[in-house]
C-alpha cells in the first residue's frame, strides 16, 4: 500500500483543533523543551492535552503540569513504545475522536499538527503522519537513517511509507479502538506502520516541516539502539 | 576412567540433583524436569562411554564424535539464547503493561477540557 502524499492546509485556516482531539505527547527527561512543547499545543485548544512522562529523572512531569498538561506518569521507563501506547490509551478512555502524537524534543510545530488532524477529520484516513522527507531541514544523516528505517519496515511489515519513523501522527477513533501496540521501545514507530497493513487502514503522509536542533539530534536514536531495534521489530512476526 | 571423566560426571551429578531438589520444591514443571533429566543422562552415558558419539558422528557423516558434540552444543545453545529473548521480551511487555495499569489509575494534572465543558453545560 503507497500512501498519499497530501498538500499542507492554506495558513489562513483557524489555529485552532476541531472539538474531541486529544494531543499525546510521551516525554523522557525533556524538562528543556516540555514547557515550550505543551505551551504551543495548549494554544491549539485540544479536548485533552496528554503528557506521558515515561520515568523521567528530571522535573518533566512536574512542568509540564505546570504548563497545564494532565501527566500520565509511568513510575518506571518503559520506552517510547510503552508511553505513546499508554496516552492512546488515555485517550481512548476520554472517547476522543481523534488522537495525535507529538514529540517532547520540540521537532513538531502547531500548523503541522493541525495539518494531520485535518487529513483525518476529512475522513480521508484512519491514520495520518507527518512526513519530514520533503522538508529542506532534514539532516542528510538523518535522511538515510530513515531510508534505511523504512526499508528495514517494508522488509519485516510488507508496508511502505516515506517516514516510518515519524513521531507525529493522527488516529481517527476506529483506528485507535483497532490498534494493538505490543513493543516497548522506538520500534512502536514500525510497529504502527505494520499495523497500516494488518488492519487495512486507510493513511495519508501529510508533508510537514523538521526542526532539527542540537538538542533533537542528541535526543535520536544511535546506530547500535538502531540495531536493537530492529531485532525488537523481527522479534514482532514471531 | 580419566580424570577429566571423573569432574565431567560429578559436575554432571550436580546438575542432576538441582533439577531434582527444584522438581521437589515444585519450582520445576513435569515436562521441564524430565527434558533436563534426559539431556545430563544423555551427557553422563556420552562422558562414560564416548565411542557413542563416534558411532553416532559417523552415521549421520561427521568424522569425530567430539565435533558432533560440539556442533549439537552450539545449535542447543543458540536455541535456548533465543527461547530466552523471547521469553525476556514478553516480561518486558508485561511489565510495560502493569506500568501503564498503575499509570492510567494514577492520572494527575489539568481536567481534560472538554470535562470542564460538560461539567459547565445543564443535562440533557
Amino acid at each position: 500500500m503507497t500512501p498519499t502524499i497530501l498538500t499542507p492546509p492554506p495558513t489562513s485556516a483557524p489555529r485552532r483543533l476541531p472539538p474531541g482531539v486529544a494531543i499525546i505527547v510521551p516525554a523522557y527527561n525533556e524538562e528543556e523543551t516540555i514547557a515550550d512543547v505543551v505551551a504551543a499545543m495548549r494554544a491549539l485548544r485540544p479536548a485533552h492535552l496528554i503528557v506521558v512522562d515515561d520515568g523521567s529523572r528530571d522535573r518533566t512531569a512536574q512542568i509540564s503540569e505546570r504548563a497545564g498538561a494532565l501527566v500520565i506518569r509511568h513510575p518506571i521507563n518503559r520506552g517510547a513504545g510503552g508511553a505513546i501506547a499508554t496516552g492512546l490509551a488515555a485517550a481512548q478512555r476520554f472517547g476522543v475522536t481523534i488522537a495525535v502524537t507529538v514529540d517532547a524534543d520540540g521537532q513538531h510545530v502547531a500548523d503541522d499538527v493541525l495539518a494531520v488532524v485535518a487529513a483525518v477529520e476529512a475522513g480521508e484516513a484512519d491514520l495520518a503522519i507527518g512526513a519530514r522527507t520533503r522538508s529542506p531541514g532534514m539532516p542528510r544523516t538523518r535522511r538515510l537513517a530513515n531510508w534505511i528505517a523504512n526499508v528495514l519496515t517494508f522488509i519485516v511489515f510488507g508496508t511502505w511509507v516515506t517516514d516510518s519513523q515519524s513521531g507525529l501522527r493522527a488516529f481517527s477513533r476506529a483506528a485507535l479502538e483497532r490498534l494493538r501496540l505490543r513493543g516497548s521501545g522506538f520500534e512502536v514507530s514500525s510497529e504502527i506502520v505494520g499495523e497500516i497493513g494488518r488492519l487495512d487502514l486507510r493513511v495519508r503522509e501529510v508533508p510537514i516541516r523538521a526542526i532539527y536542533t542540537a538538542y533533537s539530534m542528541s535526543k535520536g536514536q544511535s546506530f547500535t539502539n538502531g540495531l536493537r531495534t530492529f531485532g525488537h521489530m523481527l522479534l514482532r512476526r514471531f | 576412567m580419566r580424570p577429566i571423566q571423573i569432574a565431567l560426571l560429578v559436575l554432571i551429578a550436580l546438575a542432576l540433583g538441582k533439577v531434582v531438589r527444584r522438581f521437589r520444591q515444585g519450582r520445576v514443571r513435569l515436562f521441564d524436569f524430565i527434558f533436563w533429566t534426559a539431556v545430563w543422562g544423555v551427557g553422563a552415558l556420552f562422558v562414560v562411554w564416548p565411542n557413542i558419539t563416534t558411532v553416532l558422528a559417523t552415521s549421520v557423516g561427521i568424522g569425530r564424535g567430539v565435533d558432533l558434540v560440539t556442533y549439537v552444543s552450539f545449535i542447543a545453545l543458540f536455541y535456548l539464547v533465543f527461547r530466552l529473548y523471547v521469553r525476556m521480551e514478553y516480561f518486558q511487555r508485561d511489565i510495560t503493561e502493569l506500568t501503564r495499569h498503575l499509570a492510567l489509575r494514577e492520572m494527575t494534572g489539568a481536567r481534560p477540557a472538554d470535562a470542564d465543558e460538560r461539567r459547565e453545560s445543564p443535562r440533557p
